[in-house]
């Protein structure tokens, strides 16, 4: 942006937010006209979903519930980042190892999470494992082909620069392949992030006694759909924030790269 | 006048592209490289820079730093630490790096740019930063592959200039490959023209005038002086324009 520039931020922040909020009042309206058709069970009415969430905000079991989920996310996607990273890493160092792995990630890639559940009643039978394990085996290789794809990309213009310029190994990695490869995978996680959280909680509903998915199914067997619902607003906020905060980092830690996009 | 190139020969393949080829150079001085499109002066370089090894023959050549044709600089480091870059394979802290590449900032015209990332520059100052980061480590050969190419022209008479007071201050020398005979001729204090594929040297020239009295009239007269030379008609394919040429029959 020039600096001589005026922006009118306001005006700016109106055009982008209203239409959204517009929308949403939309919704909101159909929404309300249609619990009114529909019986509660069916589609309750808005109000009565914030109602369940202010109840839910209330009890112990949504902060327990919060927790479980928070705790397979992390595990798994933590499991998932260094198991794929340094798979990853790996085909950097020996030509070999993509070419062997490949067929892997690929079929990985390409099973839906769904059928890991069903393998992972088997194998663990109810539990937390099921959902760790689900998210671990459902973002490790989009990390794996994230690392691969950065270490394979390295500007070879960069590294005769290095060369050049004589910088020792050590000083290559700190000032070439860690940038590159923080700058291309920090976008990678936070689709992956993204995911966990959804594979996470559907894994729960189905076959995991803890968490918001399991709250989710209980509430569904209770038939109140109101509750479902406020769930599912719990869910969405949680993917927003670990969303933002990702954002946020990746903002922090890669000041260069909103210029280059900004710029074009 | 110390060696440089011994003998150089280069294949790629089983093609020959650098035959026997001599370099030797003074210190505080700029030696011009011209010659056909492809004919191996950025593979010479390369060779020099240490970043290919010839075929047969010798290099001497030691502390050097190399000015890439486009700025190739690290988009996540700013404009200083762009031009610290080579500082980190000498024995200095982070600090004294930074404070030395802010000094070089402010001699190549940057000093206002310190914090500033790749993408917010200009062709012309992305090249005042390739140079700074080359002056930084403050190299015995400083090797130019055509850096002035795509500026303008003000901009490109700063730069050049820059780089004369530099090689004279540091009485350091430096390689200029050009596709730009009056570039050659204002910078350069010799001048050496390669053949077609095979390279070769085919001529060798020597400025008459110190860099500081090439004024352009002298400028002037050196080109078309230059350009009537056989050798260097034949190795950039000039041909004289016969009167029947100028006219167009249809």
């Amino acid at each position: 942006m020039l600096p001589n520039q005026q922006v009118d931020f306001r005006a700016l922040w109106l055009r982008s937010t209203l239409p959204g909020l517009g929308t949403l009042a939309l919704v909101l309206g159909l929404w309300q006209w249609g619990s009114q058709t529909y019986s509660r069970v069916i589609l309750p009415a808005p109000g009565e979903v914030a109602v369940a969430l202010r109840s839910l905000l209330l009890q112990r079991r949504l902060w327990d519930a919060i927790a479980a989920t928070t705790v397979h996310v992390l595990v798994g996607f933590t499991l998932a980042l260094v198991i794929g990273g340094l798979l990853g890493l790996a085909t950097g160092r020996q030509g070999w190892v993509r070419p062997a792995l490949n067929p892997i990630a690929v079929a990985l890639l390409g099973t839906p999470p769904i059928a890991w559940l069903v393998l992972t009643m088997v194998w663990f039978g109810l539990g937390n494992a099921n959902s760790i394990f689900t998210v671990a085996v459902t973002v490790g290789p989009m990390i794996f082909a994230g690392v691969a794809d950065a270490v394979t990309t390295v500007d070879p213009s960069l590294l005769d620069v290095a060369q050049v310029y004589q910088l020792s190994e050590r000083s290559r990695f700190q000032s070439l392949y860690w940038p590159h490869l923080v700058s291309r995978l920090l976008p990678v996680l936070v689709v992956g992030l993204g995911l966990a959280w959804r594979v996470s909680i559907m894994s729960e509903v189905l076959a995991t006694p803890t968490g918001i998915g399991a709250e989710l199914n209980t509430a569904r067997a209770n038939l109140d759909t109101a509750e479902v619902m406020a769930w599912i607003v719990i869910t969405i906020g949680l993917v927003l924030a670990s969303d933002t905060l990702l954002r946020q980092l990746q903002q922090r830690i890669l000041p260069w790269q909103r210029l280059a996009n900004n710029l074009g | 006048m110390a060696q440089l190139l011994d003998n150089i020969h280069h294949y790629y393949g089983s093609r020959l592209i650098l035959e026997a080829i001599h370099l030797s150079a003074d210190p505080g001085e700029i030696v011009g490289l011209m010659g056909p499109s492809g004919c191996g002066k950025t593979t010479l370089l390369n060779i020099m820079a240490g970043l290919l090894s010839p075929t047969a023959g010798a290099v001497h050549t030691t502390a050097t730093a190399y000015v890439f044709q486009e700025p190739r600089l690290f988009p996540w480091y700013t404009v200083v630490e762009n031009i610290a870059l080579g500082l980190k394979a000498q024995t200095m802290n982070r600090q004294q790096r930074l404070q030395r590449a802010h000094h070089l900032a402010t001699t190549v015209g940057l000093s206002e740019a310190v914090s500033l990332y790749p993408p917010q520059l200009s062709g012309g100052m992305k090249q005042r930063v390739n140079l700074a980061r080359a002056f930084a480590i403050n190299p015995q050969l400083l090797l130019l592959d055509e850096p002035f190419s795509s500026l303008d022209m003000g901009t490109r008479q700063q730069l050049q200039q820059l780089v004369m007071t530099w090689i004279q201050q540091h009485q350091a020398t430096a390689i200029l490959v050009t596709h730009d005979l009056a570039e050659a001729t204002i910078m350069g204090d010799r001048l050496l023209v390669l053949s077609q594929c095979p390279a070769r040297i085919v001529c060798r020239w020597r400025n008459q005038r110190p860099s500081n009295q090439r004024d352009p009239a002298y400028i002037y007269h050196t080109l078309s002086e230059l350009q009537t030379l056989p050798e260097i008609a034949a190795s950039f394919n000039l041909n004289p324009v016969s009167p029947s040429h100028r006219s167009l029959k249809f």
